[in-house]
């Protein structure tokens, strides 16, 4: 483990950070922040190792932060007088609260070997607002472009609604830039530096649910089979043990959405994210494969779910019901408002797959009438590094259609070099498929309207392999 | 017309069965999961295999039936 502080004292009258900088010249803060470091010293980030080891979406600046405006240190467990600070911005924040920074910033978190980020939730992080906000605006990272359908065109009917949570994949890295946390001083004049040397590894989209189409009033079509989840990084999904506890990481969460229901595409409300909640790597239900009822799945005609993922192995999808002998167990029930179970309401866009987690996630919701400029975020992937983002779960089945299979790191056994999508779910009837697989995640995705910015990717691994994203490959 | 069945990965407390299915050269199932009940009755999974064959053959004919005409 390597700690390094490239920062120099220049006024000894001033606390903390502050005493490093002039005070007549306004200069940046210039830290490097070892994530394993602050995490064995039991600031907030030791709060995201998981208990598989995994360190699960980190934020900046919070977990780096363990007591804002205190001048005292913490050890760090395993390295004997080494110390990092409770508040490395201390002296240098707004003087009411909620403090924020207030000073340039010139960043390094360092991620060292050994290390492992990866994502296991979604939509918690990333809002669906936020991401709404994104698609209309066309923000960069926030590629629409899918197969043959443009889902940011006007063209394609109610796009935005149908994809907005699918698309929200929290990353593993996360920067707040909102003004809670950081002042005009910051933004316009930073520079954050990702330097991976471990894993950083976007977790897998789920699987999309299979969906019915609506024959006539009361008789639903036939059930389509779940969606395979997209490789990654994320806990392990416990996937056939069919819970009673809607608190465990199964199946079950995610028919919750199901039950679910938007009131409009403005329904995007914070209130209603909490039900959205398919864990990454998450098979995707079959239409009547309900995990509650494990007894009556005894027949060879059902829909089958998708199945989980992991590191190195991508879901496969679910078979699609064969007729209409056995009706299977309906939801919600279909009615003439909503004739297809995945195109009226948001909540209904279950069938297509989750999306990939990103690597690092920006945001921030300043509010100005002109955009701010001199944010850079740099992200090195140095030659120990992985760094790729998460695999798209495949798209749910509708309609007598096989699900789609989850996105894959790899290709015949070796490195994919291509875009780990999910496969999109089949809609049998016109053997299209329109039930989207989820896209990777990002290696940077930017979401804000008023801050431009710059950023540099730098691949130092021999192989050329393992910086990549929907975004980029980086060789 | 011969049929080749590939079982990748039989699971059955996690109610996983994934199979490749080709006949004739034809794929019926391309890795793909058609769960396994949990008391482990391989019954209806050739069950299901065997419906899945005769709905593809069955489509085949159809398809040759009715030819799309550019």
């Amino acid at each position: 483990m390597r700690i390094s502080v490239s920062i120099s004292p220049s006024d000894s009258s001033l606390s903390g950070a502050a005493a490093f900088l002039s005070g007549s010249v306004v200069q940046a803060l210039t830290l490097t922040l070892n994530a394993l470091a602050y995490s064995s010293a039991g600031s907030p980030i030791a709060s995201r190792k998981n208990s598989d080891g995994n360190y699960y979406t980190v934020t900046f600046p919070d977990d780096f932060v363990h007591t804002i405006n205190s001048e005292d240190t913490l050890d760090v467990s395993d390295q004997t007088g080494v110390t990092v600070p409770r508040d490395p911005f201390v002296g240098l924040r707004s003087e009411s609260n909620p403090y924020q920074i207030n000073t340039p910033l010139d960043v390094t978190i360092e991620i060292p070997q050994g290390m492992s980020i990866g994502t296991n939730s979604h939509s918690v992080h990333v809002k669906p607002r936020d991401v709404f906000s994104a698609w209309e605006n066309n923000h960069s990272g926030l590629s629409a472009q899918r197969d043959t359908y443009d889902y940011s065109s006007p063209s394609f009917p109610r796009s935005n609604e149908q994809h907005v949570r699918e698309a929200c994949a929290d990353p593993c890295i996360l920067i707040d830039f909102n003004t809670d946390k950081v002042t005009d001083s910051t933004i316009q004049n930073s520079t954050i530096t990702i330097e991976n040397s471990g894993n950083t590894l976007g977790g897998g989209g789920y699987g999309g649910m299979g969906g019915v189409r609506y024959v006539v009033k009361g008789i639903n079509g036939i059930g389509g089979g779940g969606g395979g989840a997209g490789m990654g990084l994320h806990q392990s999904i416990s996937s056939g043990n069919f819970p009673a506890s809607p608190t465990e990481y199964s199946y079950y969460q995610f028919s919750n959405v199901a039950t679910t229901v938007g009131d409009s595409g403005e329904g995007l409300s914070e209130t209603t994210d909490g039900n959205f909640l398919p864990l990454p790597g998450t098979g995707g239900l079959g239409y009547n494969w309900w995990p509650h009822t494990a007894t009556d799945i005894g027949v060879s005609n059902y829909a089958a779910n998708g199945t989980s993922s992991d590191m190195t192995t991508a879901g496969s999808a679910g078979a699609a019901q064969l007729n209409t002998t056995v009706p299977g167990r309906t939801y919600p029930p279909l009615s003439s408002d909503s004739t297809d179970f995945h195109q009226k309401k948001i909540d209904y866009s279950v069938t297509h797959g989750g999306w990939g987690g990103n690597i690092v996630y920006f945001r921030s919701n300043v509010f100005t009438a002109s955009a701010y400029t001199g944010t850079h975020i740099n992200i090195v992937n140095k030659s120990t590094g992985y760094m790729r983002g998460g695999a798209g779960g495949g798209g749910g089945g509708s309609d007598q259609g096989d699900g789609g299979a989850g996105g894959s790191w790899y290709s015949g056994g070796s490195y994919n070099t291509s875009a780990a999508h999910g496969v999109p779910g089949e809609y049998k009837t016109t053997l299209d498929q329109p039930y989207s697989g989820g896209l990777e995640g990002s290696l940077l995705f930017w979401n804000t309207s008023n801050v431009a910015f710059s950023n540099t990717f730098t691949n130092e691994r021999g192989d050329g392999n393992w910086m990549q994203g929907r975004d980029a490959r980086v060789t | 017309m011969a049929i080749q069945t590939t079982i990748h990965k039989l699971d059955v407390n996690n109610g996983i069965c994934i199979v490749t299915v080709i006949d004739d050269g034809d794929y019926v199932y391309d890795y793909i999961n058609v769960g396994i009940t949990p008391d482990g009755n391989t019954a209806f999974v050739e069950e299901r295999i065997k419906n899945a064959v005769f709905e593809h053959r069955q489509q085949k004919q159809k398809n040759l039936n009715n030819p799309l005409i550019d």
